[in-house]
């Protein structure tokens, strides 16, 4: 039997808008739409949640929504700035996994079946956490079984929701989910859909196959399955992971020196056999130290060659330490992150040494 | 300038010219053809430039009057395509080229010929000259293996050494190496090698035909010219010494399959129905029995092809390969059979005709994909 797949999926609630809120304490509960100018043929981008009381919503045009909301604040969308809390979240994400499909900048998908920590809803509730914590954004999580269903679990309690849907749960809730929250169906199937008379999951559970098949075409297979709960859709990734690394908050603040290569060592071995795990080899190598007044200090070291071993690992991170750690302070937190990787095996594609080799400055 | 010509003549003469107009315009003069139009020897003269080739045309036509335009490339090229079976009649006046066939007329307007680059002289005086089939049969045997990183330049190219003994023409990409050495007594009397990049010796590939026996050649330090027909064709060099690709060539490769090729190549294309999108891999596993080719694609199934009429000689193996890489190679045989040396799983295999031919030998050699 196929083992049932823990999937979550991660919405960041009106992010754009959220993010300028969040930057610009003046629109702060207000009703804020990030898009077009009002006075052009723009559309909205994202409303808060204040500006979606008035009925603008995403791809209105920024004209309609000023009809609705005159006093509402247009603001012009800064992508740096979403994709750089974008990052931000990606980055949080992959502590998790390393299963993580991302959509868009504020939506993604993440396996965690095989994770460590066999609760996927305590992973999702720790990166809800983590997420505010680095970003000051709130996202809402869906947890099931598989995508189709985690997503429309992140959309039951928007904004800053969490939603599990067991498979136990998962018949009752399509059969009472309204068609047109139904995900791939959009306004015209939805209104194909009513005048056949579904409805609801309940009235498409049904209809046969071919039947759909006939009135939908190939999506009328995926509206068979999603609403029986099946959906093999993997989570597919595609980033390339830059870093490796991992931290320690010490139950005591540490003093000794000992002590601290202690963690360094073990440290390094964990990030080794991570790095032999992913077939990843790395150029630099950053020792992050945190000390109980909370200052922070990074250093790092770069190689000309590559390094994927717990030794040298943990000689490099034990000469940073002794290097830069000032001995006046306790030390709260340890940790080391390898970045600048490389990667051994990113195709099985063997290629000729001599080409390998060559480069620019070889001419 | 004045001249008419018949629009299949005009059409057959700059037909392949379009393909050199660069269709990012970088510098908007590059996208135009430069014109020109010689009365006294009563010929035309079609030019296009992307910096890195540039075609001339010549031809004859009725030339009134001589001058030069340019015009734009894509314009014209469709405006001759579109027009009737009939004669065309061209006149510049002032900034428009005015055009006249029958009953239809374009004015196009000319941009300005002195921002064309200059275009370099044709001199013949310095040429070899080569059989120009087996040119082409040498860029056909060898291009498929160039490479497309343009940050290894060097290997963008097709590698071209002439001694006077011997001509090599020879690219790779790492994950294979096409190498075509010709035995002809070239008339060089010092031993060259240049890199030429794919696009002038492909556009020659396109435009060799069998009526015209012969290409001229003239290699500089920083250019190739090409004497084809009615074409002329200028192209630049890459920088750089080709590395000595020689010593990734195995010598001790013992496992020695023989086969037909177009059997294997059918089975192989059958397999690589369900060969994974990523890998395109298909996997070979070879005893003095049983040639086994098969594939899998992640949660779409498998394909398996056995094939027991061949030749082998070696221990049993498992290898895989990029079928798609394989099948170029394939594609290049020449003869109905293939030999096949193979020495480990992960090491480099080696392709050759099964006949030898007293004008050229080839060798191909190709990196197989990790075992997983």
């Amino acid at each position: 039997m196929e083992k049932i797949r823990k999937i979550i999926h991660i919405d960041m609630d009106a992010f754009f808008a959220a993010v300028e809120m969040r930057d610009n304490p003046k629109l702060r509960g207000k009703p804020v739409v990030v898009g077009g100018d009002p006075q052009s043929r723009g559309v909205v981008s994202t409303c808060s949640y204040q500006a979606r009381k008035f009925g603008i919503h995403s791809a209105m045009s920024a004209a309609m929504a000023y009809r609705l909301c005159p006093h509402a604040i247009f603001v012009r969308p800064r992508f740096a700035a979403y994709k750089e809390a974008s990052e931000q979240i990606l980055d949080i994400f992959f502590q998790y996994t390393d299963l993580v499909e991302p959509m868009s900048l504020d939506e993604a998908y993440l396996d965690v079946t095989s994770s460590a920590n066999p609760s996927a809803t305590k992973i999702a509730k720790q990166i809800k956490q983590d997420i505010y914590a680095k970003t000051k954004l709130t996202a809402s999580a869906g947890v099931s079984f598989n995508k189709f269903l985690a997503k429309i679990a992140s959309d039951m309690k928007k904004p800053d929701g969490l939603v599990v849907i067991p498979p136990s749960k998962a018949a009752k809730i399509l059969q009472e989910l309204p068609i047109g929250k139904f995900h791939g169906i959009g306004q015209a199937t939805q209104q194909k859909m009513q005048r056949l008379g579904i409805n609801n999951g309940k009235d498409l559970l049904q209809w046969q196959l071919p039947d759909l098949i006939r009135h939908f075409g190939k999506m009328g297979n995926y509206f068979y399955n999603v609403v029986r709960g099946i959906d093999k859709r993997p989570v597919k990734t595609e980033r390339v992971r830059k870093s490796i690394g991992k931290e320690n908050t010490f139950s005591y603040d540490l003093e000794e020196l000992v002590e601290m290569n202690k963690y360094l060592k073990s440290c390094s071995k964990q990030i080794a056999e991570k790095m032999k795990q992913l077939e990843v080899k790395a150029k630099t190598v950053t020792l992050k130290i945190k000390y109980a007044d909370f200052t922070i200090n990074t250093r790092s070291v770069s190689f000309t060659h590559t390094v994927d071993s717990a030794n040298l690992l943990y000689s490099t991170t034990k000469n940073l330490l002794q290097q830069h750690l000032n001995s006046t302070k306790k030390v709260r937190l340890l940790g080391i992150s390898v970045s600048n990787l490389v990667w051994k095996n990113r195709t099985e594609q063997l290629i000729l040494p001599f080409y390998e080799k060559y480069s620019l400055t070889d001419s | 300038m004045k001249f008419s010509i018949e629009k299949k003549d005009l059409q057959e003469n700059i037909h392949y010219l379009y393909n050199i107009v660069p269709s990012k315009n970088t510098m908007p003069i590059l996208t135009n053809y430069l014109i020109e139009a010689d009365a006294q020897e009563n010929k035309l003269k079609f030019t296009a430039t992307d910096l890195e080739i540039t075609v001339i045309v010549e031809f004859s036509a009725n030339i009134i009057s001589g001058g030069k335009a340019a015009v734009s490339a894509r314009n014209l090229n469709e405006i001759i395509n579109m027009l009737p079976d009939a004669m065309i009649h061209f006149m510049q006046e002032e900034e428009l080229l005015k055009i006249k066939c029958e009953k239809s007329n374009f004015n196009l307007l000319c941009a300005e010929t002195n921002q064309f680059p200059l275009v370099p002289q044709k001199d013949l005086s310095n040429t070899f000259k080569m059989d120009a089939k087996m040119f082409k049969k040498m860029i056909d045997s060898t291009h498929f293996a160039v490479s497309t990183e343009i940050n290894r330049p060097i290997f963008t190219g097709i590698y071209w050494k002439i001694s006077a003994e011997d001509q090599l023409m020879v690219a790779t990409d790492g994950k294979k190496i096409a190498e075509f050495k010709l035995f002809n007594n070239s008339e060089i009397a010092e031993p060259v090698e240049q890199i030429i990049p794919t696009k002038g010796l492909l556009f020659l590939d396109k435009i060799i035909e069998d009526e015209k026996p012969e290409i001229d050649v003239l290699l500089e330090r920083n250019r190739v010219m090409f004497g084809y027909g009615n074409y002329t064709i200028f192209s630049h060099i890459i920088e750089g010494r080709f590395p000595d690709y020689t010593k990734a060539i195995p010598t001790n490769n013992n496992n020695v399959l023989v086969i037909d090729k177009n059997i294997l190549r059918e089975a192989v294309k059958r397999v690589s129905l369900l060969a994974s999108e990523e890998t395109f891999k298909v996997k070979f596993s070879v005893n003095d029995e049983q040639l086994q080719i098969n594939s899998t694609k992640r949660e779409e199934g498998e394909a398996t092809e056995i094939i027991e009429d061949f030749k082998y000689s070696g221990e049993s193996l498992v290898i895989a390969f990029n079928y798609r890489y394989l099948l170029a190679i394939l594609g290049v045989i020449d003869t109905a059979e293939v030999e096949i040396r193979m020495g480990k799983s992960n090491e480099p295999v080696l392709f050759f005709n099964t006949e030898k031919d007293e004008k050229y030998q080839a060798k191909y050699l190709l990196m197989p994909l990790r075992l997983s």
